[in-house]
């Protein structure tokens, strides 16, 4: 289930369930946006350069991606058969920045990215023999790495890293 | 578009059988495994995963060898026979993609990647062309076992290990 962003950046760029809709030409030429966050109502101005501004676009397009990836290969058995995918591709071209994303979604999805995080991480984790092909207990080996890694934001595996 | 209309246009095929799902998705195994009779674990091929043999080769010898520690040999259909449990392997060129199992009632059962486990009529039923969310391809290899190592008489399936 995509998660949509709960922000909306008024005037130029709109985030609704179909996704970031951004106008061509900035409405205040200094460049800065409008952000509301619909949870607090807050409000915040951020420049168009901004971190957050590509972490929403970032976000968005992660559980876009995946949506598609899954509807695509949805009967597929073999990872790596799951895993030739353009849609998939594109999720690990995105490379580390997406971790924390793959990383909230692991405890739930299991086995959907274990090929992304082995392609993406340039490393493996470690499962004792009995445990092959326990998903369960792949996903927690990964989500102890990643929480060793500082990836893991929420969860029983958040990173105590500082 | 429903999940029943999403398989049957993925398997058309099924549209002349009749066909029901049996369980729903999951992620802890996969119809590798689900064929030989496992729901605890994935079969792939993998480092981390679950595979019966030393080599972890998409061919259709090492799926064969692997089918072939459970008690499995090589037939010539997957017609119902007294005594004996079926497996089918299906492959799309030669890269092995899919398994089914049958079931003593004489149909057959797969699991439909991470999605529902499904029984249906003939082994054919699941076959594809190999275009959209199921690259199935088409039967490449019956096996059997006698029926004392399968799960419909001993849940546990047989493992030499």
């Amino acid at each position: 289930m995509p998660v949509t962003p709960s922000y909306k950046v008024a005037p130029d760029i709109r985030i609704d369930s179909s996704g970031i809709q951004e106008q061509k030409e900035p409405v205040d030429p200094s460049g800065d946006y409008i952000v509301i966050d619909r949870r607090t109502g807050g409000m915040r101005i951020v420049r168009s350069t901004d971190t957050f501004i590509s972490d929403l676009r970032l976000e968005h397009d992660f559980y876009a991606l995946s949506e598609q990836w899954r509807r695509e290969t949805m009967f597929q058995s073999l990872d790596r058969e799951r895993a030739c995918n353009f849609a998939y591709h594109q999720i690990i071209g995105m490379g580390k920045e997406v971790l924390p994303y793959i990383f909230n979604e692991l405890e739930e999805t299991t086995s959907d990215w274990f090929w992304a995080l082995r392609a993406i991480t340039r490393t493996d984790v470690e499962v004792k023999p009995e445990d092959k092909g326990n998903v369960h207990k792949i996903a927690e080996a990964w989500m102890e790495w990643g929480s060793w890694n500082g990836y893991v934001s929420k969860g029983r595996y958040r990173t105590l890293l500082p | 578009m429903s999940a029943k209309d999403a398989i049957e246009r993925c398997f058309p095929k099924l549209l002349g059988q009749p066909w029901r799902k049996t369980s729903d998705g999951t992620n802890d195994y996969n119809c590798l495994a689900w064929a030989a009779g496992e729901t605890h674990r994935r079969w792939d091929l993998d480092p981390n995963y679950y595979w019966p043999i030393p080599r972890r080769e998409q061919t259709i010898p090492v799926f064969i060898a692997a089918y072939a520690t459970r008690g499995f040999v090589e037939c010539d259909n997957g017609d119902l026979e007294n005594g004996y449990e079926k497996i089918a392997i299906y492959a799309l060129g030669k890269r092995p993609q899919h398994a089914a199992r049958q079931l003593a009632n004489g149909k057959w059962t797969s699991k439909l990647g991470p999605f529902w486990d499904i029984e249906h009529e003939t082994a054919e039923g699941v076959e594809t062309t190999g275009d959209g969310p199921a690259k199935y391809g088409t039967v490449v290899a019956y096996m059997k076992r006698p029926i004392i190592f399968s799960g419909s008489l001993k849940r546990e399936p047989y493992e030499k290990e």
